[in-house]
């Protein structure tokens, strides 16, 4: 996609997320429902990777959306719900971590077909062994056990930049810090994650 | 520049603010550059992450959640005063009447005061006529502790959305004196 397509389709999503956002502040149900049906994959998707448990993260989101319908009279960006949105998810994420203080047990089968079915990652899966399904179970259990192995707040940085994508200055919007410490968080996760994925990197 | 240092600046996405220095160093430095690639290779071994979907259910799961709970939540304010209500009104019914007859007594009694009663100031003599406990001072009314950080809670700041989402990508094989930082915009996730 092109950058001015992008930036097209960035404005016109933002523009209807602040038309729900009216709606749904006038007590309009319907209308957030659908900020929820717009929002909810990649809500879910930030909340399941750092907590690396399926049932916590639907909690946690379903949470998140609560939270946010309650907050709605204090949201004021027109063009902005999905990064506020973003920032409601990380700290109910870190607070049912903070509340719960165990490392969440990991599900496994959560790898998509699609993921399976990618010629690049076969390749990379099966050059290792014949046992391709083992394999991917292997690569996936280390993964998450690695990712889970980080800090929140190190886990956090990762999460929103090497999975979900989002630039550092708009992480240091989201976390509330500079983007100085988004760097050198993302630095040290990524120190980390070398030594505990070498096998896969090397 | 120490290699750390070196590195952390490799992360950098505005390449305008990285110093030259740092270009410099990953040319003479090989265990950096070794680094950048292991680094990249770890990046591409994140972005599988992106590939576990949420169930096709979650969507439908969700939305009634979030609407249930919200209807929950209005009807337990509505609910709370209809549960509570027949509770507290014969109590206070009671109360009533027993404090409109323990009134009409008392006016009776100070209306025509014996002489051996003792005259006391006028709160004085309703302390008495209350069983001889005299009013509590009203207690400085105070929210529930959530309630209150709820309320001096700050606004949530207002964002600008970014228009489209990348991640940088380093250590690439393309990797010729400083020509290893690439951005890489990816689509939706
Ligand atoms: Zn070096």
């Amino acid at each position: 996609m092109t950058d001015e397509r992008a930036h097209a389709q960035a404005a016109e999503t933002a523009g209807e997320d602040a038309r729900l956002v009216e709606r749904a502040r006038q007590g309009d149900v319907a209308a957030f429902d659908d900020l929820v049906r717009r929002h909810h994959g990649r809500i879910y998707a930030l909340v399941y990777h750092m907590l690396g448990h399926r049932e916590d993260a639907e909690d946690v989101t379903q949470a998140a959306f609560l939270r946010a319908y309650r907050a709605l009279p204090h949201f004021r960006g027109a063009a902005a719900f999905s990064s506020w949105m973003y920032r409601i998810a990380v700290n109910t994420a870190l607070n049912h971590i903070k509340q719960r203080r165990r490392r969440a047990a990991l599900s496994l089968d959560d790898l998509a077909p699609a993921a399976a079915l990618d010629p690049a990652f076969r390749e990379m899966v099966t050059r290792r062994s014949p046992d391709r399904d083992a394999q991917v179970s292997e690569l996936q259990r280390k993964l998450n056990e690695a990712l889970q192995s980080l800090s929140e707040k190190h886990r956090t940085v990762v999460v929103l930049h090497d999975i979900q994508g989002i630039p550092h200055d708009e992480i240091a919007r989201i976390m509330g810090c500079s983007e100085g410490t988004v760097r050198s968080r993302l630095f040290y996760a990524r120190q980390l994650l070398q030594s505990l994925l070498s096998e896969f990197i090397r | 520049m120490k290699c750390r240092r070196a590195r952390m600046w490799a992360l950098s996405e505005n390449r305008a603010e990285r110093p030259a220095s740092v270009d410099r160093h990953f040319a003479e430095c090989e265990a950096c550059r070794a680094w950048l690639e292991r680094d990249e290779r770890l990046v591409r071994l994140l972005a599988w992450k992106r590939h576990e979907q949420p169930s096709p259910y979650l969507e439908t799961r969700l939305s009634a959640r979030v609407r249930e709970a919200l209807a929950a939540e209005r009807d337990a304010r509505g609910a709370r005063w209809a549960e509570w209500f027949p509770t507290l009104a014969a109590p206070i019914a009671r109360f009533g009447l027993a404090a409109i007859f323990i009134g009409m007594v008392t006016f009776q009694f100070l209306a025509e005061p014996s002489s051996t009663a003792p005259v006391g100031a006028p709160a004085e003599r309703a302390a008495v006529s209350f069983g001889g406990f005299a009013p509590a001072p009203a207690a400085p009314y105070r929210l529930h502790p959530e309630a209150e950080r709820i309320a001096i809670a700050p606004p949530l700041p207002a964002w600008t959305e970014h228009s489209s989402l990348s991640i940088t990508n380093f250590g690439s094989p393309e990797f010729s004196g400083g020509g290893f930082y690439r951005r890489v915009s990816y689509g939706e996730p």
